[in-house]
Parts: C-alpha cells; sequence; structure tokens
C-alpha cells in the first residue's frame, strides 16, 4: 500500500527514522532481522529507550503518556519499525493490562501501577487460560475467595507466555458460582508474581523454546485493592479491550518486510534454471501472498483510522486476527520452501554463528524452521482463528449460535 | 492394479508393528534426540534380529523382498512409530543406490554389511547450489595416477555423520550441470581431507555438511560405471523418495488418529470438540487428503513394482499429493488440538517436524510438481 504522506507526515517519517538510526542497539537489531530469540534485557532496554523518547505507549490516551499519533502516524511507525528490525513490544503490560487500568481502575491504581509500566519497570504476564479451559473461558475454575482484606486464590493457569520473566500477572478469576454466567462470575486480578503459594512449571515449545508456562496458585493472598473495577465484570472488561488488541494481531508491517526479504531469498536461490522468482508456481505463490497482505493492509488502516477517530473497531477486528495470522504463516511456509534442504539443520544460536562464520551452513536460513514452527501458535493464542470466526458469526453477522459460546 | 499384501507380507508387517508398540520406548527416543547420538544401538542390533533391514532388498541380492510394496510396508510402520533410526539413510537410499549401481562382487562384498546393519551408510548427492537437482554436482574428482582426489561439497547428507561409510557423487567428467560425468564413490569418513560437520536436523534425525578438500581415494573406490550413474543415482532416489512417502502416510495416519480421539474427547463449551460441524468438517478433510495421498502413493507403489522399479511420474505425483496433505494434516493436528499441539510434550509435534522435513527432502512439492509436467510433456512428446 503506498500512501501519499503529507509534508508534516514527510516530517514524522524522517524524525522516526532518525530515532531508528540513533538508538535501536545494533545487536538487537541484527537479532530481530534474522529470526532469533530475543532475551529480556533486551526488550527491556528497547522499551526503556522508547519511553525516554515518549514513544513506549503508542495508544494510550496522550493524557496518560501515550503519542496522540494519527492512524497515518502510527502507520509510518510500525512500518519503519519492521524495517530497521525493531522488537516489538511486549503487549502484557503497555498493550493488554495497561488499557484496563486507566479505563476502569481507580486513581490509587492508575497512580500504583501506570507509570512503571510505561517505565517497561514491571514485566507483566497474562493469566486467562487453564487446562480445561482453553478457547472456553466460560469454564475457568480458578477461585477467589474474600477473606477480610484479601482473596483467597486457588487454581492453575496456562499458556502463559514469559511467566517466568513477570513481576505481575493480570488474572481472570471466579468469585461468582461455577454455574453463574461468564460474565457475572470473573473477576480482574493484579497477582504479585513472588506471592507466596506461587509456582510455576515451563513448558517448552516445538522449537526448542521455553516461553509458555504454568502457573500453579495455592491460597493466593492478594489484596481486595488490587482488583480492577467491580468484581464480577473482569470479563466484560477484557472482551471490550480485545477488540482493539486484535486489531494490533495482524502484524502487518513485519509481514510486509518480511515478504520483502523473502524475495529476496527466493531471487538468491539457484534452481538450475534460473533463481526460484523464475519459478512461476513459486511467484504465483509469493504474488497471492502480497495480494492478501495489501489488501490486508488496508483493511487494518480503515480499522486504526476508525480507532483514531474513538470508534470502537469493534469484532471486525477479528478478521485482522485471522487474516493477519494467516499470511505471516503463509510466509514462514514460503520461507522453508525457499530454504529447501537448509530448512532442515537444527541448530542452537551458538553454534549456528560459527558455522555460518565458516560457511558451513548459511546464516539465512538458520532459524527458518524454527521460525515457522514458533509461529503455528499465532493461530492459537489471543483467540483462536476458531473463536475469532465464532465473533463474526455472532457479532457481525447474526447467527444465533445454540451452543453457548465463552466469547460471548 | 494390485497392492494386495501377501500372507507373508501380513505377517511381516505385523511382526514390525509389534515391535514399534511393545519395544519402541518414545521415552528412549526422546533421549537419542536430545543426545549427540544418531540411534539407539540396541533397537538397531533387535531391528536387524527381526529382519527388517532385508527387507529393500531382493532375494536374489540375500534380501528377503526388494520390492515396493516390501519397503513401503515397512516404511509406512516406522512412520507410524516416528522411529528414529536412520533405516532411510542407510538401508533404503544408500543400499539401493549400491544394488542399483554396483556389479555383482562388489553387491556381494557390500549388501552383507548393510543387511546385517552392522555397517551404517550416507549418501552425499546433493549440493548447496543445486537445490534438488541430482545432476548439479560441482564436487570434482580428479584423476591421480592411483586413484581420484575429491574436491567439494555436499549438503544436509542424513546419517552423513555416524555413518561407517559414505557414498559421494563427484564429477569425472562433463560441465557443473550436465547429465554425463557423474561417477560414485565410496569413502570411509576417517580419509585425510575430509571434513564432516554433524548436526541435528529439525525432526532429530542426524545429519552432516561433508566438505571433501582434496580427498585422496583409490581407483576402486569408484563404484559403479564411471561417468554414467546419474541414472542408478535417480533411480535409488526415486525409490527412497517412494518409501518417504510411505512413512509420511504413516506418519499422516498416526495425526489423524490422535487428532480424531481429541476432538471426541476434550470438551470445550460442554460438549466434546467434536460436536461442532465446522471440527468435523475438518477432520473429514484430512481423512479425505490422506486417502487421496495414500492412493497417490500406492499407485506409485504399484506402477514402480510393474516395471522394473520405473515409475518416475508416478513416484513425483505421489511426492506432491503426500507433500500436500502432510503440511494441511500436520497443520490441522496443531490447530485442533489447540495450545497442546504446539508443545514438545505432546507427540503431535513431533509428528509435525516430520513431516515438515518429509516435504522439503528428495525434491520439494514444487520441485515434483515440475517433475510431473516435464515427464508427461516427455511422454506426450514421444506419443506414449
Amino acid at each position: 500500500m503506498k500512501i501519499n504522506l503529507t509534508v508534516e507526515e514527510r516530517a514524522f517519517e524522517s524524525g522516526v527514522r532518525e530515532f531508528l538510526d540513533n538508538k535501536l542497539p545494533a545487536d538487537i537489531k541484527d537479532k530481530v532481522l534474522q529470526g532469533s530469540p530475543l532475551q529480556k534485557d533486551d526488550h527491556i532496554l528497547w522499551q526503556r529507550l522508547l519511553y525516554e523518547q515518549g514513544w513506549a505507549a503508542i495508544d494510550w490516551p496522550y493524557e496518560y503518556g501515550g503519542t496522540g499519533w494519527s492512524a497515518i502516524q502510527k502507520h509510518i511507525w510500525a512500518e519503519q519499525s519492521a524495517i530497521y528490525g525493531a522488537p516489538e513490544i511486549i503487549p502484557f503490560g503497555l498493550d493488554l493490562v495497561a488499557p484496563v487500568i486507566y479505563t476502569y481502575g481507580n486513581q490509587a491504581q492508575k497512580d500504583r501501577f501506570l507509570p512503571d509500566i510505561l517505565a517497561s519497570n514491571v514485566w507483566w504476564c497474562q493469566g486467562y487460560s487453564e487446562p480445561a479451559a482453553g478457547s472456553d473461558l466460560a469454564s475457568l475454575t480458578t477461585t477467589a475467595v474474600i477473606d477480610g482484606g484479601h482473596y483467597e486464590v486457588s487454581g492453575v493457569k496456562t499458556w502463559i507466555t514469559y511467566a517466568q520473566h513477570a513481576d505481575w500477572m493480570f488474572c481472570l478469576v471466579r468469585t461468582g458460582p461455577a454455574e453463574t454466567k461468564n460474565n457475572d462470575a470473573l473477576s480482574f486480578l493484579l497477582i504479585k508474581m513472588d506471592s507466596p503459594g506461587i509456582s510455576l512449571t515451563p513448558i517448552i515449545s516445538m522449537d526448542g523454546a521455553h516461553e509458555m508456562n504454568q502457573v500453579r496458585l495455592e491460597n493466593v493472598r492478594v489484596p481486595i485493592e488490587n482488583r480492577i473495577g467491580d468484581e464480577g465484570k473482569g470479563w466484560t472488561y477484557s472482551k471490550t479491550l480485545l477488540n482493539h488488541e486484535r486489531a494490533k494481531l495482524a502484524h502487518v508491517a513485519i509481514s510486509k518486510n518480511r515478504l520483502q526479504e523473502l524475495k529476496k531469498a527466493a531471487r538468491d536461490t539457484l534452481t538450475g534454471r534460473g533463481n526460484l522468482m523464475d519459478d512461476p508456481r513459486f511467484a504465483a505463490k509469493l504474488a497471492r501472498t502480497e495480494i492478501e497482505l495489501t489488501s490486508l493492509e488496508f483493511t487494518e488502516f480503515r480499522t486504526l483510522t476508525a480507532v483514531s477517530n474513538d470508534i470502537d473497531p469493534g469484532p471486525e477486528s477479528s478478521i485482522l486476527k485471522i487474516v493477519g495470522t494467516g499470511v505471516s504463516q503463509s510466509i514462514d511456509e514460503l520461507f522453508v520452501e525457499v530454504a529447501g534442504l537448509y530448512a532442515l539443520p537444527y541448530i542452537d544460536q551458538e553454534s549456528a554463528e560459527k558455522y555460518a562464520e565458516n560457511q558451513i551452513i548459511p546464516k539465512q536460513t538458520i532459524n527458518t524452521a524454527r521460525l515457522y514452527f514458533n509461529n503455528r501458535k499465532a493461530s492459537l493464542f489471543g483467540g483462536s482463528s476458531e473463536i475469532q470466526k465464532n465473533i463474526i458469526c455472532k457479532n457481525v453477522l447474526g447467527f444465533d449460535q445454540s451452543v453457548k459460546r465463552g466469547d460471548a | 492394479m494390485n497392492s494386495t499384501l501377501s500372507q507373508k507380507q501380513l505377517d511381516m508387517k505385523r511382526s514390525i508393528a509389534e515391535f514399534i508398540d511393545s519395544e519402541y520406548d518414545q521415552a528412549e527416543r526422546r533421549n537419542i534426540i536430545a543426545s549427540a547420538d544418531g540411534f539407539n544401538r540396541a533397537h538397531w542390533h533387535r531391528m536387524s534380529e527381526l529382519g527388517w533391514f532385508k527387507i529393500p532388498f531382493n532375494v536374489s541380492d540375500g534380501g528377503s523382498g526388494g520390492s515396493a510394496l516390501d519397503i513401503m510396508i515397512l516404511m509406512q510402520e516406522l512412520g507410524k512409530g516416528l522411529v528414529i533410526e536412520p533405516i532411510l539413510a542407510s538401508q533404503i537410499l544408500s543400499g539401493r543406490l549400491i544394488a542399483e549401481t554396483c556389479s555383482e562382487p562388489t553387491k556381494d562384498h557390500l549388501l552383507p554389511q548393510i543387511m546385517s546393519g552392522e555397517l551404517t551408510y550416507a549418501s552425499g548427492l546433493y549440493e548447496p547450489l543445486g537445490r534438488y537437482d541430482l545432476s548439479y554436482v560441482s564436487t570434482r574428482a580428479d584423476p591421480r595416477r592411483t586413484g581420484f582426489s575429491l574436491t567439494g561439497r555436499k549438503c544436509v547428507v542424513l546419517n552423513g555423520g555416524d555413518a561407517d561409510k559414505l557414498l559421494i557423487s563427484a564429477r569425472t567428467g562433463g560441465a557443473e550441470n550436465s547429465k554425463g560425468g557423474i561417477s560414485l564413490f565410496l569413502l570411509d569418513p576417517g580419509l585425510k581431507g575430509l571434513n564432516i560437520h554433524k548436526y541435528k536436523n529439525i525432526d532429530g534425525h542426524c545429519a552432516a555438511e561433508v566438505i571433501l578438500d582434496g580427498v585422496f581415494v583409490e581407483r576402486r573406490a569408484n563404484i559403479g560405471e564411471l561417468g554414467e550413474v546419474l541414472p542408478n543415482i535417480q533411480a535409488a532416489v526415486d525409490s527412497a523418495t517412494l518409501a518417504l512417502c510411505a512413512e509420511a502416510i504413516g506418519a499422516m495416519g498416526e495425526l489423524n488418529k490422535r487428532t480424531l480421539e481429541h476432538l471426541k474427547t476434550r470438551k470445550q463449551f460442554g460438549v466434546p470438540l467434536g460436536s461442532f460441524q465446522s471440527l468435523q468438517h475438518r477432520m473429514a478433510d484430512m481423512l479425505i487428503d490422506y486417502e487421496q495421498a495414500k492412493s497417490a502413493m500406492l499407485y506409485a507403489v504399484v506402477m514402480s513394482d510393474e516395471n522394473n522399479g520405473i515409475a518416475p511420474k508416478e513416484i513425483s505425483a505421489a511426492k506432491y499429493r503426500v507433500g500436500v496433505a502432510a503440511r494441511k494434516i500436520a497443520q490441522e493436528a496443531i490447530q485442533l488440538h489447540g495450545a497442546s499441539g504446539v508443545t514438545d510434550e505432546l507427540i503431535i509435534s513431533h509428528y509435525f517436524k516430520r513431516l515438515t522435513t518429509i516435504e522439503a527432502q528428495f525434491g520439494n512439492n514444487d520441485f515434483h510438481l515440475n517433475r510431473f509436467i516435464e515427464l508427461s510433456r516427455d511422454e506426450e512428446d514421444s506419443g506414449l
């Protein structure tokens, strides 16, 4: 998508580029562009640099430390960040819990939590899913029972990304009876991860990474003042904000950049009769992906414009999530195809560097399969594609769903 | 057009399945993947005792089978059990290569060691710049007074880091990608100038980059006809490709079985997942894909056996169709299992990785689709 920028927008773009030129640490940039895993410190360092610039919380209201940028400015920022290889923001603090706090929290909670989130002084994780409640959040069983000035929380939360780094977890817990309807029974609690009674089990994913965890809570005491908003309203709060969140899960700018890299890689791949771009079958697949991505970009732009004008993007944001993950997963697959046999070696980062240096295994394919594997979760997390379609069916198309679903 | 198994073949199938069910321990398989080792010697020994390694060879070569159907039976079971041992690299690819290429005395010398499992083999046939083109051989074998000097490299050589013997294609004549001038050499891994960089593939199988830097070999290291072995190499690779298709079918069948079980038992929204029609249809699509891929594979097996092992077009069709189904089924199996599908703990992701690997080996989907088109065109041109 080509946008004709105004003079002001052009100046803004130069400013963004200048910032990225000067501030983005070279080693972090390399890791991002190479698809190598980032460490906790890498993320924190980058988010603090953004904070110092005043760009940590692009979407927050201006009064709390947001940027007040227009849809076009946000688009420019996302695009340039992807081109430069800036890490994506870890969403749990800045994008997920903060909006709940500034929208539904009281003044004391805002004062207590927002500054540390903005400055990336604390790391957050999200405690929604449970072993028996994946897509079906209605059947959450982690309970919080009032005992004096505290809740006592017990249960098991799972698939928690980066819980091992987290200082705090925001949680949906059951404060009403099991048979109560979802939206009247769940509350939104903030829980300190070093509270007695919390234990953590790592979950290793198929690419060998440790990102996910299971978190067990045994009679964990949580002060009542750590509940955001009213008791029993937790689901309503988080659901409202999910529309905003989903709109960001399309990862358009990153996919665009990867598509350019993919073309380059295909051109550099010899087939015995020219390069891979000369193969009409491959070229067609690439073109189809590009067309889908450009269309997605415009769909996203329509949504961003709506958000900027304070219009709720609504359940249409589910479309962005479904198509966005589909496109990014297609790009993963095409990278695997381009790599050919070199998609297969599975080498740890340290050896990979050495192998690449000694020209034993090409550097550009070292993370190809790993990324393909890792990104299979994209269509499962943040509300699976199936759940997104349920949302569209119910809230956009108005189908009467006879079976009760947790996304209602 | 018959793919019915004989009583002997049925017995063999049952025996392989029994071993994998009762003795092939998945915990041990995980240990192997986590270790530097390529495979478990005790497993290897038992497989030899059970006669598996003779299955890919004709009775006249001292084997017990040798037909594509025999190989299919073995590989399908290996696919179900996600067997990690290097049978494909050693017995199938290298074994078939020797059987296709060598004279009787050489075969008599080499094949027994493969059929007993005493030695394992690896074949280096692909190069970094040749992609899937077997005729792209830039590795040179320059004549010396009493032999050859080999220089070049072979990439992602299966079992290349553990093999007792290596088979390497090298050029004794012709330009980089001409069909003539390709020869085959048998090498010991300890030779001077031979650098083998071993690693694990994404599916836990061992592989290696094999770099030859003026490796001197005696004249007798050349096996098969000097400069004329590309057709033999192609035939052996076709045979291994078909074997790989059978393995994929075994793996996909197992994935479908496990996914169906999950849909019937996992409850969300108060009901089994399988009660949702949209998920039922996806499972139905997975079954359809599986059956179509299986038929493509079986057709290639039958055609191969009816035409003295020569069925390149049908084998490319099978590899393509199997590759398409493999990707679809592997992805759907994960998606329908939900987040647990992407964990290392659940075996679903291990099937996913094996199937991803299979799709990339011996030519990916596009490669075989292109090859199918070319072979069809050749057929039409020759008026067949």
